[in-house]
């Protein structure tokens, strides 16, 4: 996203408001600031961002100008002016002087010795100074990019940069909901929802939104709708503060996915085994919908596959609790992100789901015996997080799993067999563990 | 019924009887929420409530700093206050001294906030001491949370979310940031039922201040420089007018024309802020764009005038070693004059190791002058500061005052003295007279 400043929204009486996007008529922007950069190499930042300023007088729209530039300095090669330290340097320079050089001749003498004791000239020296100042960077290779995917990616930047200053999103979308209110969760937004016959509409806020004007979620609705572009199946009406001529004041920004003409970004649909549905059928009990993300067919049978996060783990867990009792066959399943910890009682997957270990699981397969669910009530104290306590841990125990190591598989075995989270335990236990799917891989630390 | 804390909102879990004003339901969670900052209300009108918000220990905090008789009253009116509200005095009157007094009469986690990195690392060292404990530090690349925390004002305002209910004392120094929109959700969010507010000037222009009102509890204690005069070191304020070059006044002149004439032709009057703003707003065509961009030209070069460097070189050369700021308002040009006289800068780009290394430096002796910009118009204790000089600078008075206010430390028989080097025939001149209102001490050379 860019800065506020660089937004180019269009608004009108009626409190709509739209961002004016790069098209055909625009290539010459693009073209011109591919071309500053082509010309540039060897110079400094500064002197491009002069040469920028001059261009950007003689430009009908300057924000367009600096919006395509800021995406090529972030694309381009920028090297320091000094292979030298200029923190090593300035530190050598100021336990010269300890008083400021005031003539000629002091600065120069001053210089001079550091030159020697880093066995490098004057100029090196100077040069080096602020080396790492922005700045006196150097572009040493401009992006390799052409004209079409610069104003794409302007584009893209643009919506979301409209998204920093929105109160609230309602995102409209017939097949896509789960996806997005996965992701909507896992960002910490709130949602409510209604269904009817134009699809799933979610209001999109804050926790705190309700009681003031916040701005605090902004970056996250860029997030949301930078994932959003990315998809299909969606329409966006969202609330946004912006500039008008007595201050600033709320308006309706519109967007649907005919909008991916310009930022050129859907990704390609999920690639997934055949015996997986992305499009369950919902789960209606009593006056409450619920909604799958995935569904495993099985043969006969019909598993509903929930995807979750941590955080959200266990208040899922309490919300379908209620579907045993009417004959529902469903799963929830955890999602875990870098360094996310499995709750009690979970099975837990690294960013993706193994689909066919989880078939695994549902008695087709070998694979069967290698699900963990992460045992709940397990011996051993845990902490917030799961983690097994250390202290609670068996000489004995830790004893044996030394005696198996390294072979991962018996080692999780062993401690699933004496009813221990495996991971925490192994970490408790002084292990590094690395998770492959829906394997565990085991190291001494 | 139970209260807890959740996403930077109190969440009140059960049914209540009745409803206290400040309380909504929220149809997404289907509970009641407040803002935090209603926490002590809350408490109050629910005595019966079952209160999670908070899971801290009391703790035992004693300090041997002296207090000066006003300081103490200060902190006496504050507590008598429930353990609310905002102190004024000028820099240098110690408002650190009322903080650690304040923070010992509380004796709770303690989250101090302060708006500069160079601040946040001062109150750190200076409650590490004065309490003999570990003490935490949020922001500058750091996340250690401890009992008693100090924090950016945009860390706090960052992980408000998680942060709120861990500190049952919010301490804001330059407490006047805190009325500006974004950081106003520090103090609406943070569940602390102890808030403490510290700061030179209060007042803001566009008139935030009165919202501190509402979550910090107000102005409970204010002291001006003509009260507190036995206890600041004297000083006096010298311009210094210096000439442009000849091509530098010819390309000022060129430029502040074009910015002049499209005033006139556009009959925009510059009188404050607000009308700079109208003017920015107006210039998005072609033709405002010259103006805007000949506005920041005749502004750069009355800024980084060729002679300045040579004033400098005479006023360092005239106090050498002693302590020396040069304040400047942009950034190249304390780079320029780092590189020139082999002193070290402080920018907002300094990253804060090197910043507490200079500091460092600065307070032993290791070396006598230093080059900013506008990061240590705050706050930032440099004891034996004694010569300031003003490069460039705004004409906001309360830059001014600050920029004054670190050189005021007192210490024996100093005397300091602030230069404002400026260049004849440009607005400078209309700039430091709108600064320097209500100034006592300027010596005045009579130039418009």
């Amino acid at each position: 996203m860019f800065p506020v400043q660089l937004m180019t929204v269009r608004r009108n009486k009626n409190g709509q408001a739209r961002s004016i996007l790069l098209s055909d008529e625009g290539m010459d922007y693009a073209l011109s600031v591919i071309g500053l950069f082509d010309d540039s190499i060897g110079k400094t930042r500064a002197e491009i961002e002069k040469e920028l300023k001059l261009r950007e007088l003689k430009s009908q729209n300057p924000k367009i100008l600096r919006g395509l530039a800021l995406l090529m300095f972030r694309l381009s090669g920028m090297e320091r002016p000094s292979l030298l330290d200029p923190g090593e340097v300035r530190a050598a320079i100021f336990r010269h002087a300890r008083s400021p050089a005031v003539t000629r001749e002091e600065r120069s003498e001053i210089i001079d010795s550091v030159a020697s004791e880093l066995q490098t000239s004057p100029s090196e020296v100077d040069n080096a100074m602020y080396a790492d100042n922005e700045d006196n960077e150097i572009l040493r290779s401009a992006a390799s990019i052409n004209e079409r995917r610069l104003m794409e990616l302007y584009n893209m930047e643009q919506i979301e940069t409209v998204m920093l200053r929105s109160e609230w999103i309602e995102l409209t979308t017939h097949s896509g909901r789960a996806k997005f209110v996965r992701k909507i969760r896992s960002l910490g937004l709130l949602y409510s929802e209604k269904h009817d016959e134009h699809g799933h509409t979610l209001r999109i806020s804050g926790p705190v939104s309700i009681l003031e004007h916040s701005g605090r979620y902004g970056t996250r609705f860029a997030l949301l709708v930078r994932h959003v572009l990315r998809s299909t199946d969606w329409e966006i009406n969202a609330s946004v503060k912006l500039k008008n001529g007595k201050g600033e004041d709320y308006f309706n920004y519109h967007l649907d996915q005919s909008v991916s003409e310009y930022t050129g970004n859907i990704q390609a649909p999920e690639n997934l085994p055949d015996f997986v549905s992305s499009d369950p059928d919902p789960i209606v009990h009593e006056d409450r919908t619920f909604y799958p993300d995935y569904s495993l067919i099985l043969g006969p049978r019909k598993i509903s596959i929930f995807l979750t996060t941590p955080k959200y783990f266990q208040e899922d867990r309490d919300e379908l609790d209620t579907l045993p009792g009417v004959g529902v066959d469903f799963d929830i399943i955890c999602l875990l992100e870098a360094k996310g910890k499995c709750p009690q009682g979970a099975i837990c997957f690294r960013d993706s789901v193994d689909w066919n270990a989880l078939k695994g699981k549902y008695g087709d397969g070998e694979q069967k015996a290698n699900i963990q669910r992460n045992p709940v009530g397990s011996i051993g104290k845990t902490d917030d997080h799961g983690k097994a306590d250390k202290k609670a841990l068996n000489q004995d125990v830790i004893v044996h799993l030394k005696s198996l190591y390294p072979d991962s598989q018996a080692m999780v075995d062993y401690l699933d067999f004496m009813g221990f989270p495996p991971a925490e335990t192994l970490e408790s236990a002084g292990y590094r563990v690395i998770w492959k799917g829906l394997r565990l891989i085991v190291v001494e630390e | 019924m139970k209260l807890k804390y959740e996403g930077g909102r109190l969440i009140i879990l059960g049914e209540p009887d009745r409803l206290h004003p400040s309380v909504v339901f929220d149809d997404r969670i289907q509970h009641y929420v407040a803002e935090g900052y209603q926490y002590a209300d809350l408490k109050k009108f629910y005595p019966e409530i079952e209160d999670s918000v908070f899971s801290d220990v009391p703790l035992n905090l004693k300090h041997e700093e002296k207090l000066r008789q006003y300081q103490k009253h200060a902190v006496d009116i504050w507590a008598s206050n429930t353990n609310t509200g905002i102190v004024v005095l000028p820099t240098a009157a110690g408002k650190t001294h009322v903080g650690i007094e304040a923070i010992s009469r509380v004796s709770s986690s303690t989250l101090v906030i302060a708006p500069t990195i160079e601040l946040v690392q001062q109150w750190r060292e200076r409650l590490s001491r004065v309490f003999n404990i570990k003490v935490g530090q949020i922001g500058g690349g750091e996340k250690d949370i401890q009992d008693v925390t100090v924090s950016t004002y945009d860390s706090a305002y960052l992980m408000a979310e998680t942060l709120g209910n861990r500190f049952r004392f919010l301490l804001a120094d330059e407490v006047h940031h805190l009325a500006a929109e974004k950081y106003a959700e520090i103090a609406r969010m943070y569940a602390s039922p102890f808030r403490l507010g510290l700061t030179a000037t209060f007042e803001r222009l566009d008139m935030l201040h009165e919202r501190l009102e509402q979550f910090m509890g107000g102005k409970v204690f204010e002291l001006g420089y003509e009260e507190l005069s036995e206890y600041l070191a004297n000083y006096e304020i010298i311009r210094i007018p210096v000439e442009l070059e000849p091509e530098e006044e010819e390309e000022y002149h060129r430029n502040r024309e074009i910015f002049t004439s499209y005033l006139r032709r556009h009959r925009i009057t510059m009188r404050g802020p607000w009308d700079f703003e109208k003017f920015i707003l107006s210039s998005w065509n072609p033709e405002g764009r010259e103006a805007l961009i000949a506005w920041r030209t005749a502004r750069e070069i009355a800024f980084n005038a060729r002679v300045k460097v040579d004033t400098v070189r005479y006023v360092l050369s005239k106090h050498r070693n002693e302590r020396t700021i040069i304040f400047t308002e942009d950034t190249s040009s304390a780079y320029l004059i780092s590189k020139e006289f082999l002193i070290p800068c402080i920018t907002y780009l300094t990253p804060g190791k090197e910043r507490k290394k200079y500091f460092d430096m600065f307070r032993s002796g290791e070396i006598s002058a230093i080059a900013t910009s506008r990061v240590l118009d705050e706050g930032v204790d440099v004891p034996d500061a004694s010569v300031g000089i003003v490069l460039s600078g705004s004409g906001s008075a309360r830059q001014f005052r600050q920029r004054l206010g670190r050189l005021l430390r007192p210490s024996q028989g100093k005397r300091s003295v602030l230069y404002e080097v400026l260049a004849s025939g440009t607005s400078e001149y209309s700039t430091s007279r709108r600064r320097r209102k209500g100034v006592p001490g300027t010596v005045d050379d009579g130039k418009a």
